[in-house]
């Protein structure tokens, strides 16, 4: 059974991107445009890994890494935090926040797809 | 000693009179009782016994005498002798120019005449030292007003504080960081809605008491260690929002103990501002570039990546690739001209009318023997941001070369107007003039006549974002020069008071160091000098005279007095809309007409604002049981209640000039040589009623009468105070 990624992003663009990039490489994926969309998506398909963006409307990927961290049923999923907010503090906040791995607008898309890799098989 | 009234006088006269004159009879007639012999007794009785109805009538004659010349003598010379008194007392104490006038006897008019006589040689001695000390005084003004001056004049605020906070000094420019609201006023009538900054108010009104405390702390620490760096900065927020950078350095006394502080303070906010919105702008360019680049890179490495990608696949990357990079472009737009904006608004330069500007050019061009300027009438609402200086020798500066360069001696300016900049052309006849020269030009220093500046043309055009071309003008024989201003916002207009009151001699306001030895406020207020005392002089003008009948307050003005000053420039005048309709006959009074009231706040928010303008102070009025009715009728409908002690000047004009008939406003202002200008408007009146306060001071005090409590149970006394409104 493929794996399952969640993309959260409210930029069109770039989830256009992300899915035919991680649909070529084998997973399917799952869209959502904002922070609650995206908590209802992890509750109904518990992916195997979120792409998530931190800027998102009302609830931001923040609070959406620390939510799915509360919860002791979410530990296995995989979070890789995409995004434009490129700060030494903000990875640092993410990456203590429950992401694990953190990568910067505008990233190469191998680097991506490898590190999804990486983290997706890490888990098994 | 108590004074007393006429009428307790005059019968107390009449008694003692009598009395005397009742000894008198019955004496001589005991004495002569004495002298006579038993037979002489009852010839003396039965006489009596028989024509005792002639003596009683002539008894009853020799009293009626005696009463009227006891009336005479009174009317003639007991109550002009004190009426006399109580004149010569305001002039040799109050007022000099004043003159007896009064009937009586010819001696006692006489006598009068004489005072006078003494009065006139007097006011010339009095006039003569007065000037003297006004002499001597001016010098020392002289260079107060240079400090005054350099005080006004500094960018920051200053304010001077003892040591429990009281301000002693402070600069316009500190009023109007800590008072003004941080938004300019949008509308008319708006108020203000912090603190109240003046002389013996605590500077605690207006800004945090911690903070300022927490500056001034370790203060005894860095003298013990003999430190020479006093000052301590900080950043704070005033009362009214404002962001302020103060810089607190004590003031120490001879014994090197703290006896007050100095506060410097430049206003942070705009500063603040503009490096919140940098910031956000600089976050802002970052997440859209970065988040449009990303979608354009993945797109882009995905159709290198994918040479086999469906043909509508490659194209929805396409699609994406020109939506971004249109979205990036147009966020580097917006961002260079919100920037733009915002941080190329030169701070040196200020709004000055085009107009003023062409004419100060004009002027100045004919002074050096430039060429004649002349153009087309320039609206007043067209304003530029320019030094003026530096600008106009440079247009000066370009029009001569063009002249010299073309033989051109005149130019004539049009104007052109664009969204946010305005066209400024000087036409001449002859050839058009080239970009190579303008070039040459620009990297020219600026100098006419004999003046120059250490600047070049384009250095100067840079600090205006000012740009210079040739404008073609088509085929017609004259050639134009173009300099493009920048178009700026009219100033906000400065609030001038409704009408001026004045006082003769305007003294600098902002001095008052005597301060610093004032005890804090305390609730024993009774045993207070009435000299040392802070008092809120106010008045009102109204809709009409029946306040229990509905008129209601239209206008309210009040000064200050702290130590016996009064602050003319810390004054109130506030217009009040009032719910019902003016009087005609009260417009004719204070000259307050209905279209003036539109706009203006109403009767709660001025008297909000004027509780806190006279907070901790005595409120002083004339006939202040009207004006305190008046407040009073206010006190269900607002929820303010004025607590405050008060006096009145009325009825401590009766207090120490009982003689005195009259004590309306103007008698007591002519009285004591006090003119009112702008009487019936409420900050006019209310400038004289202060005036008269601080005249009847000293008279109060001669009389005995220094404490609160004196000058209140005094008042309370006299027979003006059984009026009731």
């Amino acid at each position: 059974m493929p794996k399952q990624i969640l993309i959260v992003d409210d930029e069109p663009s770039i989830i256009v991107a992300l899915q035919f990039l991680m649909e070529q490489n084998g997973y399917k994926t799952i869209v959502a445009f904002s922070g609650e969309e995206a908590m209802e998506a992890i509750e109904l398909y518990h992916p195997d890994l979120i792409l998530l963006d931190i800027m998102l409307p009302v609830v931001d990927g923040f609070e959406v890494c620390q939510r799915v961290r509360e919860n002791p049923e979410w530990t296995d999923i995989r979070i890789v935090m995409v995004t434009a907010l490129g700060s030494e503090v903000n990875v640092t906040k993410g990456l203590d926040l429950g992401a694990d791995a953190y990568i910067t607008k505008p990233f190469s898309n191998a680097e991506l797809v490898a590190k999804v890799k990486e983290l997706i098989e890490c888990r098994g | 000693m108590p004074r007393l009234t006429q009428n307790k006088v005059f019968w107390w006269f009449v008694l003692v009179c009598t009395l005397f004159f009742a000894a008198v009879v019955v004496s001589f007639t005991l004495m002569l009782w004495q002298e006579l012999s038993d037979a002489d007794r009852q010839t003396v009785l039965a006489l009596i016994g028989r024509h005792g109805s002639y003596l009683f009538g002539a008894g009853v004659l020799l009293l009626a005498g005696l009463g009227f010349a006891i009336d005479w003598v009174f009317r003639l010379y007991v109550l002009p002798i004190d009426k006399i008194t109580e004149e010569t007392g305001i002039i040799h104490r109050v007022n000099p120019a004043h003159r007896i006038r009064v009937e009586g006897s010819r001696d006692v008019v006489r006598l009068a005449g004489a005072i006078n006589a003494a009065a006139d040689r007097f006011e010339g001695l009095d006039r003569s030292v007065e000037e003297r000390i006004a002499e001597a005084r001016s010098r020392i003004e002289e260079e107060k007003s240079i400090l005054s001056v350099v005080l006004a004049d500094l960018p920051e605020g200053v304010v001077i504080c003892n040591a429990e906070g009281q301000i002693t000094l402070y600069n316009q420019r500190a009023r109007q960081l800590l008072e003004d609201p941080e938004k300019p006023a949008a509308a008319a009538g708006s108020l203000p809605t912090g603190g109240f900054l003046g002389l013996g108010r605590s500077i605690f009104s207006v800004v945090d008491k911690p903070i300022v405390t927490h500056a001034l702390k370790d203060i005894p620490e860095k003298l013990r260690s003999g430190r020479q760096d006093l000052t301590s900065s900080f950043v704070m927020a005033a009362r009214n929002h404002r962001l302020l950078q103060a810089a607190a350095t004590p003031i120490l006394s001879p014994l090197r103990e703290l006896s007050g502080f100095v506060l410097i303070l430049t206003d942070f906010t705009r500063r603040m501002e503009s490096y919140r919105h940098m910031d956000s702008l600089l976050q802002s360019l970052s997440m859209q570039v970065r988040g449009a680049v990303a979608s354009i890179r993945s797109a882009v490495e995905v159709i290198l990546g994918y040479p086999d990608l469906s043909p509508s696949k490659r194209d929805e990357f396409h699609r994406i690739i020109h939506r971004e990079s249109l979205s990036a472009g147009a966020t580097m737009d917006r961002l260079r001209s919100e920037h733009a904006a915002f941080i190329h608004t030169p701070v040196s330069l200020s709004a000055m009318r085009l107009k003023d500007f062409l004419e100060a050019v004009r002027v100045k061009c004919d002074a050096v023997g430039g060429p004649a300027l002349s153009g087309e009438p320039v609206a007043d609402q067209l304003w530029v941001s320019v030094d003026s200086y530096s600008l106009g020798l440079a247009v000066i500066f370009v029009l001569q070369r063009i002249g010299s360069e073309f033989g051109a001696g005149a130019f004539r300016w049009a104007l052109e107007t664009k969204a946010t900049h305005l066209g400024l052309d000087f036409l001449w006849v002859g050839p058009a003039l080239r970009l190579e020269l303008l070039r040459r030009l620009e990297q020219q220093a600026v100098a006419v006549a004999d003046e120059a500046l250490n600047a070049t043309l384009k250095e100067i055009l840079t600090r205006h974002r000012a740009e210079l071309w040739p404008q073609p003008c088509g085929n017609t024989s004259q050639a134009s020069v173009r300099f493009l201003l920048k178009a700026a916002e009219p100033p906000a207009p400065i609030a001038l008071p409704r009408r001026r009151t004045i006082l003769a001699t305007a003294r600098p306001v902002y001095y008052d160091f005597d301060l610093f030895n004032q005890p804090g406020q305390s609730p024993e207020l009774d045993d207070r000098q009435l000299a040392e005392l802070s008092y809120t002089v106010f008045d009102t003008e109204t809709t009409g005279l029946k306040i229990r009948e509905g008129d209601e307050m239209v206008a309210l003005g009040a000064v200050r007095i702290v130590n016996s000053r009064l602050l003319e420039s810390e004054s109130f005048d506030q217009l009040v809309r009032p719910d019902g309709l003016l009087h005609p006959a009260s417009i004719r009074i204070h000259g307050i007409h209905p279209e003036m009231l539109v706009g203006q706040p109403d009767i709660r928010q001025v008297l909000e604002l004027f509780h806190r303008f006279a907070e901790g102070t005595i409120l002083v009025a004339h006939n202040a049981a009207f004006d305190m009715r008046l407040l009073q009728l206010q006190e269900r409908r607002t929820g303010i209640r004025f607590e405050h002690p008060v006096l009145d000047t009325m009825l401590l004009s009766a207090v120490v000039h009982p003689a005195q008939d009259r004590h309306d406003l103007e008698s007591i202002a002519e009285r004591l040589g006090i003119i009112i200008m702008g009487r019936h408007t409420a900050l006019g009146d209310a400038i004289g009623t202060a005036e008269i306060f601080l005249k009847l001071l000293p008279l109060l005090a001669e009389a005995g009468i220094r404490s609160f409590k004196q000058a209140r149970e005094a008042a309370r006394k006299t027979y003006y105070a059984r009026l009731k409104y």
